[in-house]
């Protein structure tokens, strides 16, 4: 055997134990188990409105971009000249003595494609009024320069209460009432607004100052209650010069907005 | 030099055996290790020994390499590590191999090369002597008798057999089973490879209502985990999978495989999760994988993905895990995935919104001591995670008045969640909200609370409670809704595959040290696993009417 030969098999050998050292590490087992919980799933809810009023209907979705909130909705009301009411007891339609507005809001809208839809939370509904400014009528030959809003606060375009509130005594009459039908016939077991246990409410001095005052931003809303998901709630809105309205209320506009939130 | 120096470290174990040509002179023989250098350094005037021709020296040293190699392996045999009879005749057989090349080379009469010089007639070179040959020959006939069944010399023999032996390998089988639905076993899995991503869901649609958020909806899970294998597991990881789905089966073109058809059951419904183009897919079936690119992107919930042609490698079968390893990086590709119940307008699915906004919670619950793995309050000292309650009350009569005292849980199975010492524990029901204040820490599953005087009302009044009152914990929604790091996107992106939790022993609550074994074979682990959806204060109108859907993944392993 050559020295060649011999060299050759010892460098074989030094292949073979290189080899070793590295498949053997390969070859140790490792057992495992596992299981998996695929497909788990949850949801959110949806929470949606329409508001209808007078013969107008928008949807909180209307514009994705707004992300659920629609400020555009019909006027609740535009009226012509108000005199001061001559009792408390609020008149049957039709009439003119007063600003009606009867509001529906419902639980539901109109998906991306138009469809009906209903919400699938139930919400607190709740209310309030962000804007209440106070201007001269045009037109009027008197003015009597008394906010029929928030007697006190001055005349313009986005003035809060913020310093008058509550608002003092002199600005029109307000109130909230619900019945239980869109045929607003029969109300509710209560007066929304102003707060009472009788269920029809009833024309009182002051009441507009008073919910402006009370209920003017988004932290401090008057609540409504549950709104059922895929219900409907009707409210009509009245607006009303006092009985007893002073000269300060003549020649005077108030022009306010109202908002409703679920959440 | 450096050669011969090398070859001296050898010189002790083979010095007896090594032969020499000359002897030294009496008196000044020297050690193995200094002959060497006397050999390199003679001077040339003196009457120098005859060297040993290379070739002499070389076999020698391959000898003597060889018996250490026969010696070396027979070492290695006589650890016990190796119980191969093959191999042990084999080194017999090398031994007495090695030992015949020996004798024959000692023995065989020596070449006598012509000198090139005049120097002193040179004697014959002598091979090995007959008792170093005998000596030799006894040491590989030791080796064979040591492989080749010592005992056979004798006339009288005992001798006793068990017979049969048999060595088995243990198991790691994982049982999974969700609150009283059927166990869901690891080795039942389609892959055939003891995975199984078929078990049961733990939030299936619809079951919790929709959600809403800031609104705990007692939405909670209890898992059980059983090591129903034979070994103990030395590790148990909790993870989110990575995009996956069930092969249903490929196409080939042209013995390529082009697209992969996923199943709609037996596991994902489709894909869980999306694909980008470019993304890693691995195919895995019964311990064989093979990795393809994918070929554009595919959608979650998509049936078929495209992948660039590439030869099958492997015996893959319908039922094998594909998974997008490139995924969980970000919240547009984690395996949680967002699609729209109802097309709002505003509530896009765009990078998951509602999977970046649901908290997942993770508590363990093993025999009463809980830890909190995973959600806001994660290793908290007490191991509570701040898992929301809402229960009902029950021995409340009409019109109760919240204050301080005790109060009995209604709710089947007690508290959904827990409540910590000096949270706000609130009572609501019919547009009120009164609340009093946690005497002290309660876990999930408590059946009372006592609340103390500290209280007070959120909104309406405190005199209208009764047993359909809510329960509910504010301050831990409070907490839940700041917590900004335990969404379950963040929990595919943070605790995916590559990056597992590791759910060591739970020892007390919020003790959880590193232990040999995190799950004994037959024992069980178990855990409440929640989803909350916080409600900071501002509006979240983009996650409405969307639904998440997503995988938890748990292993055992050595």
């Amino acid at each position: 055997m050559s020295s060649r030969t011999i060299k050759k098999l010892l460098l074989s050998l030094i292949v073979v134990g290189i080899l070793s050292t590295f498949t053997v590490g390969g070859t140790y087992a490792i057992f495992n188990g596992q299981t998996n919980n695929s497909n788990q799933t949850f949801q959110s809810g949806s929470m949606v409105m329409t508001n209808t009023v007078n013969g107008g209907t928008c949807y909180s979705d209307a514009v994705p971009a707004n992300l659920n909130v629609n400020a555009t909705c019909t006027t609740l009301f535009s009226t012509g000249q108000l005199y001061p009411i001559t009792t408390a007891t609020p008149p049957t339609l039709p009439q003119t003595t007063v600003a009606y507005a009867d509001v529906a809001i419902a639980s539901a809208a109109l998906d991306a494609g138009s469809n009906p839809i209903n919400s699938t939370l139930d919400s607190t509904l709740s209310a309030y009024m962000p804007k209440c400014d106070a201007s001269n009528t045009a037109g009027a030959t008197v003015t009597g320069l008394t906010n029929p809003c928030c007697p006190g606060d001055a005349f313009g375009a986005n003035v809060l209460p913020g310093t008058n509130n509550p608002c003092p005594t002199g600005s029109l009459d307000f109130f909230i009432q619900e019945y239980t039908t869109s045929g607003f016939t029969t109300p509710k077991t209560s007066c929304v607004f102003p707060v009472s246990a009788v269920a029809t409410c009833t024309f009182q001095d002051d009441e507009l100052g008073s919910f402006f005052g009370q209920y003017h931003a988004s932290s401090n809303t008057l609540s409504l209650g549950t709104l059922t998901h895929g219900t409907t709630r009707y409210f009509r809105i009245a607006v009303a010069e006092p009985i007893d309205a002073g000269n300060g209320l003549q020649g005077e506009t108030a022009t306010l907005s109202l908002v409703w939130h679920m959440q | 030099m450096k050669n011969l120096q090398t070859l001296k470290l050898n010189a002790s174990s083979i010095g007896s055996a090594a032969p020499r040509s000359v002897e030294p002179a009496k008196g000044t023989e020297p050690t193995p290790a200094q002959k060497m250098d006397v050999v390199a350094e003679a001077a040339p005037s003196a009457p120098r020994p005859v060297r040993a021709p290379a070739r002499d020296l070389l076999k020698r040293l391959i000898a003597l390499a060889a018996v250490q190699l026969a010696g070396t392996l027979a070492a290695v045999a006589a650890t016990g590590s190796v119980h191969n009879t093959i191999f042990r005749i084999a080194i017999a057989g090398l031994a007495l191999t090695m030992a015949a090349l020996v004798a024959i080379e000692s023995l065989a009469p020596r070449r006598q090369k012509a000198a090139t010089t005049a120097v002193a007639p040179r004697p014959a070179k002598k091979g090995l002597n007959k008792t170093r040959v005998a000596l030799l020959f006894m040491m590989a006939i030791g080796f064979a008798t040591y492989f080749g069944g010592g005992g056979t010399f004798s006339s009288f023999t005992a001798q006793t057999g068990n017979p049969n032996e048999t060595i088995a390998s243990g198991s790691l089988l994982l049982q999974n089973t969700f609150n009283a639905n059927p166990v869901c076993e690891s080795k039942s899995g389609a892959a055939n490879d003891n995975v199984n991503f078929n078990c049961n869901t733990l939030f299936a649609f619809g079951t919790y209502g929709n959600l809403q958020p800031g609104v705990y909806a007692g939405s909670t899970a209890a898992l059980t985990l059983t090591n129903s294998g034979t070994l103990d597991a030395a590790k148990v990881y909790m993870f989110a999978p990575y995009s996956n789905g069930v092969l249903s089966s490929w196409t080939l073109t042209g013995g390529n495989v082009t697209q992969l058809t996923l199943s709609t059951s037996g596991g994902p419904n489709g894909l869980e999760g999306s694909i980008s183009n470019g993304d890693t897919i691995v195919v895995t079936y019964s311990g064989t994988s093979q990795s393809f690119t994918a070929n554009g992107s595919t959608a979650a919930g998509a049936t078929t993905v495209n992948v660039n042609a590439a030869a099958p490698t492997g015996a893959i079968a319908a039922g094998a895990t594909v998974e997008d390893t490139s995924s969980d990086t970000g919240a547009a590709n984690t395996n949680c995935y967002d699609t729209q119940i109802t097309n709002l307008g505003f509530n896009p699915t765009t990078n998951n919104p509602l999977c970046s906004t649901a908290m997942l919670l993770v508590q363990e619950t093993t025999g009463g001591k809980h830890y909190c793995w995973w959600g806001s309050g994660a290793a908290s000292a007490n191991g509570m995670c701040d898992l929301p309650v809402s229960v009902v009350p029950s021995g409340l009569s009409a019109n109760t008045t919240i204050a301080a005292g005790t109060y009995t849980i209604g709710t089947a199975g007690g508290l959904n969640g827990n409540i910590k010492s000096g949270d706000h524990i609130a009572f609501t029901e019919a547009g009120n909200q009164a609340w009093c204040t946690a005497s002290a820490d309660y876990y999930a599953g408590a059946t009372s609370i006592v609340l103390t005087s500290t209280c007070g009302t959120s909104y309406g009044a405190n005199n209208v409670y009764d047993n359909s009152a809510t329960i509910t914990d504010l301050t831990s929604l409070q907490r839940v809704a700041s917590d900004g790091t335990h969404s379950i996107s963040q929990f595919d992106q943070n605790a995916k595959t590559t990056s597992h939790i590791e759910l060591t022993p739970v020892t007390a609550n919020g003790t959880a040290p590193l232990a040999a074994i995190d799950l004994a074979h037959g024992a069980s682990r178990n855990f409440i696993i929640g989803i909350v959806i916080p409600g900071p204060a501002s509006a979240q109108n983009t996650i409405q009417a969307l639904k998440s859907t997503f995988g938890m993944s748990w292993q055992l392993s050595q």
